[in-house]
């Protein structure tokens, strides 16, 4: 069971029960957040501490969550892009994001197992994305929402996102193969 | 769309750490729940420590007044930078608590047979909402003397007009029952001298405080209640509209114009006459308690000069107050 199932149509539903079962939110919304975070960093390390961190302060703010405004997906994700902006900021300030293809391009022997994963293909390949292509491929496949709670999260208009996973999808698929 | 290669990417979060992380949210919801609870218990047992023990209530309803009720008073000329009349408040020290009314409301009877009252009858002024704590909380004013018979006072004054029954009364509708004044130059002459003798007493606070003599409260209480009762007479000594008198006189016209904002600032030379009153009349004042006070009741009178006074205030020494 979803959270979005828990709270049916909480676009327009202002019905929905009082009470959020944390325990079905946590379990279903881990795993999207955990994954968010894998396509946005395009690494395992630290994601652990990211997705726990994004928890963390949708707990400590559980009671500025308005079901009638948006759904629960919507306000944890906004939580969660906003940990992922932090994050990547402070990492920038260390290593430009035009090294990161350079550096991962170097032979090291921890690097050469990270090359077989498809993480690691993709980490390679989505400086290839703008910002707002990976952002949404983050939250389209890392969290599998659908475009819908996408466009909520984004402010984008629901077939804006979709023009923009699709040519992003195409991007990717373009040099998938092509990248060790 | 082909994207299979994506969703392939993918993969549950390790058990280990859905574990842990679920188990220190279920803490942190615990332990939110029972700091809450100590925390509400604590304070709890703080507050009835406190008010059990007199010495300690005394000392944290002075620490509170200390920080509550002095505040600062704006400088005079921001006090004339007021940009609208119905800004202009006053509070009306009636009832339990301190209220607050429009200044461009006139004066009413109530205001002044309330503010009679209380010095009539040795209440402590509740001016301020501090004061009202203070003194609801025992910090007792050095006077114990019994309330004077305002009627009997009266009575023995013989059968004089003053107005209603009530012995307060004798402080309402002063000026329909008074003699009025035979001429304009009568009434100006009159109010003059009102204010030499007010200015007379706050002559003693500028000494007081300008050259750190000796502090003598019941004296500061004394002036305070005279300066309380002339500035009470500010409004009926300005009743008389004389702005064509042939003496030679400072009064501006919007004294008559203005007249809300005029008795609003005469109400509030009173009230602050008042508090001070009240102040000098603690047995152990916070340092600067009573200074504070003179100051604010001293910028009072500069503030109505600066309005209404033509070349503004005549010099009045605002006393330095100490730390």
């Amino acid at each position: 069971m979803t959270v979005e199932e828990l709270t049916p149509n909480a676009w327009t539903d202002h019905s929905v029960p009082r009470e959020l079962d944390w325990n079905s939110v946590y379990k279903d919304q881990l795993p999207r957040l955990y994954n968010y975070f894998r396509f946005r960093t395009g690494r395992n390390a630290d994601v652990e501490d990211l997705t726990a961190r994004t928890f963390e302060k949708a707990w400590k703010a559980r009671h500025r969550y308005r079901r009638d405004l948006a759904g629960f997906s919507t306000w944890l994700f906004s939580i969660a892009r906003n940990v992922a902006t932090d994050y990547l900021r402070s990492e920038r300030a260390h290593l430009p994001i035009d090294a990161a293809s350079r550096v991962a391009a170097e032979s090291t022997p921890e690097d050469a197992v990270a090359h077989t994963s498809d993480l690691a293909r993709l980490a390679k390949l989505m400086p290839l994305l703008s910002d707002r292509q990976q952002e949404l491929v983050a939250l389209k496949y890392g969290a599998t929402l659908n475009n819908r709670l996408i466009a909520g999260i984004t402010g984008l208009s629901e077939s804006n996102v979709g023009t923009v996973l699709a040519r992003a999808v195409e991007k990717l698929r373009a040099h998938w193969e092509r990248v060790p | 769309m082909n994207d299979d290669f994506l969703y392939r990417i993918r993969t549950e979060p390790p058990e280990p750490f859905a574990r842990e992380l679920k188990s220190r949210l279920d803490r942190s919801q615990l332990g939110a729940s029972r700091r809450i609870r100590l925390g509400m218990g604590l304070l709890m047992l703080g507050t009835a420590v406190a008010f059990a023990v007199p010495g300690v209530r005394n000392a944290v309803v002075e620490l509170f007044a200390t920080r509550v009720a002095n505040t600062e008073v704006p400088p005079a000329n921001e006090l004339r930078a007021r940009p609208d009349k119905s800004d202009v408040r006053i509070r009306v020290s009636g009832g339990a608590a301190a209220a607050s009314a429009d200044a461009t409301q006139p004066r009413t009877d109530r205001d002044l047979r309330i503010s009679a009252q209380r010095w009539t009858t040795g209440q402590r002024p509740p001016a301020t909402s501090a004061n009202q704590i203070v003194a609801g909380r025992g910090v007792a004013p050095a006077t114990d003397a019994p309330p004077p018979d305002i009627g009997k006072m009266i009575r023995a004054l013989g059968d004089l007009p003053v107005g209603p029954t009530t012995p307060e009364g004798a402080f309402t509708k002063v000026w329909p029952l008074m003699e009025e004044p035979a001429s304009m130059d009568d009434a100006v002459k009159t109010r003059l001298a009102l204010f030499n003798v007010m200015a007379w007493n706050v002559r003693y606070l500028e000494y007081t405080f300008r050259d750190d003599k000796t502090y003598d409260p019941k004296s500061m209480q004394i002036v305070a209640e005279r300066l309380q009762q002339l500035a009470l007479m500010i409004d009926d000594a300005f009743e008389m509209d004389t702005r064509k008198t042939d003496l030679p006189v400072q009064a501006r016209d919007t004294i008559w114009t203005d007249r809300a904002t005029f008795r609003a600032k005469a109400m509030e030379m009173a009230e602050e006459a008042e508090t001070l009153a009240y102040r000098a009349s603690m047995r152990e004042p916070p340092p600067g308690f009573v200074a504070r006070q003179a100051k604010r009741l001293i910028l009072t009178c500069t503030g109505c000069h600066e309005i209404f006074r033509e070349g503004g205030d005549i010099g009045t020494q605002i006393p330095r107050v100490p730390p």
